[in-house]
């Protein structure tokens, strides 16, 4: 389920967030307690624990006492504007990298990105 | 929390078990008696003589302390509560198998009687056969002493391995004097020039003594070994 | 709170436990790994007070463990080796003396347990396989519900289905009656992510006590040109390499900050992380 080699607090947290981010989990629900996610993926409660207090310093989720961990109404745009700010350091630049280390035309990856992202005609 | 865990322990299970056992023992001889009837006359007491193997095996169950200890502390009780309710269990044990024994004295005097047998005893015992009260003290004295002797050497040999073997020395003391004094174990060079009760009360408690600070020397801070080194 | 102070461990002339400090907060799951030999089962068997230290101290909640009858029967030590019960006796038998000696026990829970392992009651403990062993000491393990229990590679034999029953039954039971458990293991990729803190035991000595999602990310491995890379890690605690033809692959312990990371970038180092095991391997020195 996870991988090995970084932190699983992380790995969840990074979970969670991708959930927000491509709707499956929305506004205002409830995520699984941290007893239940440790149940689920057998790891330990403290780990959920520490993925879910990141989560809520980040303004992804909240907490209500005693009933559990909800969806912030924010947390989409929050993670969206994050992830585009890492977008072009974490994703574009090694990208470009690759793509003069193997002398791909800028112009085939541009048709390229095009074709799999149709109707963004800006 | 209730008191006494492993005497309450060992009296439902253990005592259960060897009552049963020493009864069934009883039973056979029952049976198998008239059997015998078909070479030769009977005139010895089965009981007797089926009673004299409960010597070794009171020695023998006493054997099995070491494998108790290591198990009771497994499950998170302590050595002294171990030293202390081990002996109480051999001693309340004693009590009920002698007051068995007892029992199948009086109860073979009466198929004897009815069955028109001789009934003689073995020739060292320093009981009569009609004296109940002291068939009972002399299998009492005896179970205590080879129980406790059994015990101890058992923990001595599982804390000092080879060095155990030391024990050995005052186990042939105490089984060699308890065994003279109620007539179980007659060595010829050891016959007590008097016995009955008194001796073998005197002896017993020596032999409790004895046996008991031994059992606690080898006990009191001994490791419960792993199977499997570090 | 489980402490020692200064805890020594002789057998004979040869020490099996050097001087361990160690002080372990309630109601965490620890993992103790450690190469054979590093004295784990020593560590494990004088917390539970089956051993007295040969010099200094092992105490619960401030109470010397040792001949303690009030915290030894909140204690529970499950060995690899059994040592439950006499091998003629039978599973039903041994259950009931548990339920009789311990004050904890939950004689319910056992029997569900029982079932999951699908555990025979009649059978007697020696008649068990190798693995079924395992298991029911697994049963009396977590049926104890002891405040500190102790699992010492108590998984051996098991097959991977039952291990994994093991750990869902620890997870829950954990959950609902949170306790101090502490599992000594090779299983270190499998039961890793169980664990909120690992203690790394080496020759008798903690080597280094984390919490194990930092660990996770405490190695680094950086591959490139030898010369390159010597350079990038001077400084650098260095735990292993590994050579290629003209490549090396060096595994240094510790995060690496921002600016070296950027300086790895420009060298064109790849830096890639190092699996739990294989930083436990490197840091106990490595593969004989």
């Amino acid at each position: 389920m996870f991988d090995d080699r970084s932190p699983i607090y992380r790995q969840i947290a990074d979970q969670i967030k991708d959930d927000v981010l491509r709707g499956v989990l929305s506004a205002d629900d409830q995520v699984m307690s941290t007893n239940q996610y440790a149940a689920c993926y057998r790891i330990n409660p403290a780990t959920a624990a520490k993925a879910f207090a990141q989560l809520v310093d980040e303004g992804v989720l909240y907490k209500r006492r005693g009933v559990g961990m909800f969806v912030h109404a924010g947390a989409r745009e929050r993670i969206r504007g994050d992830r585009r700010e890492r977008f072009f350091a974490e994703v574009l630049e090694p990208m470009a990298d690759e793509v003069r280390a193997l002398g791909i035309p800028v112009a085939d990856v541009v048709a390229r990105l095009q074709q799999l992202i149709p109707g963004d005609s800006r | 929390m209730s008191r006494w865990p492993i005497l309450r322990f060992l009296l439902s299970q253990h005592l259960v078990f060897l009552t049963l056992f020493v009864a069934g023992g009883c039973l056979l001889a029952a049976v198998v008696t008239p059997v015998f009837l078909l070479f030769t006359p009977i005139t010895l007491s089965a009981v007797d003589i089926g009673g004299q193997v409960l010597f070794w095996l009171a020695v023998g169950y006493g054997y099995g302390a070491a494998g108790m200890l290591a198990t009771m502390v497994a499950h998170g009780r302590t050595r002294r509560e171990f030293a202390v309710q081990y002996p109480v269990f051999q001693l309340v044990t004693a009590v009920v198998l002698a007051a068995l024994i007892t029992g199948a004295y009086a109860a073979e005097a009466v198929l004897y009687r009815l069955a028109g047998w001789t009934r003689h005893l073995q020739d060292q015992r320093v009981f009569a056969a009609g004296d109940y009260p002291s068939i009972f003290v002399a299998y009492l004295c005896m179970l205590v002493f080879c129980l406790i002797t059994g015990a101890f050497v058992a923990t001595a040999f599982y804390r000092w391995e080879a060095g155990g073997v030391l024990a050995l020395l005052p186990a042939a003391a105490v089984l060699g004097c308890g065994g003279a004094a109620t007539g179980f174990f007659s060595l010829s060079f050891a016959r007590f020039a008097v016995a009955g009760p008194p001796a073998m009360a005197v002896v017993t408690v020596a032999a409790v003594v004895v046996g008991w600070t031994l059992l606690w020397v080898s006990v009191r801070d001994v490791a419960v070994r792993t199977g499997v080194s570090a | 709170m489980i402490s020692t102070s200064a805890l020594q461990v002789r057998y004979g002339d040869v020490a099996a436990l050097h001087s361990l400090d160690l002080d372990l907060p309630a109601g965490r799951i620890y993992g103790l790994l450690g190469r054979n030999g590093a004295g784990k089962t020593t560590l494990l068997s004088t917390l539970a007070g089956l051993r007295r230290p040969s010099a200094g101290s092992v105490t619960v909640d401030g109470a010397p463990v040792f001949e303690n009858a009030r915290v030894t029967t909140r204690i529970c030590l499950i060995r690899d080796d059994g040592g439950l019960g006499d091998g003629t006796d039978t599973l039903h038998d041994i259950l009931t003396m548990a339920a009789i000696l311990r004050p904890g026990f939950d004689t319910g829970y056992a029997a569900s347990l029982m079932d999951r392992f699908a555990l025979p009651r009649r059978r007697t403990l020696r008649a068990l396989s190798r693995g079924q062993r395992s298991a029911f000491g697994i049963v009396v393990g977590l049926a104890s519900r002891a405040d500190l229990t102790m699992f010492d590679e108590a998984h051996l034999g098991m097959d991977a289905a039952n291990r994994q029953v093991f750990h869902d039954e620890l997870l829950a039971d954990y959950a609902s009656r949170p306790r101090t458990v502490i599992l000594s293991t090779h299983l270190i990729e499998e039961q890793g992510p169980l664990f909120e803190q690992v203690l790394i035991l080496h020759e008798g000595r903690l080597l280094l006590r984390a919490d194990t999602d930092e660990l996770r990310s405490q190695g680094v491995a950086v591959t490139g040109p030898a010369g390159l890379v010597d350079d990038f890690v001077s400084g650098l605690t260095v735990l292993g390499e590994r050579r290629l033809g003209p490549t090396k692959q060096v595994t240094v312990f510790g995060a690496l900050d921002e600016r070296r990371r950027a300086l790895a970038r420009s060298l064109q180092l790849q830096l890639g992380p190092v699996a739990l095991q294989e930083l436990f391997i490197h840091l106990t020195g490595g593969a004989a």
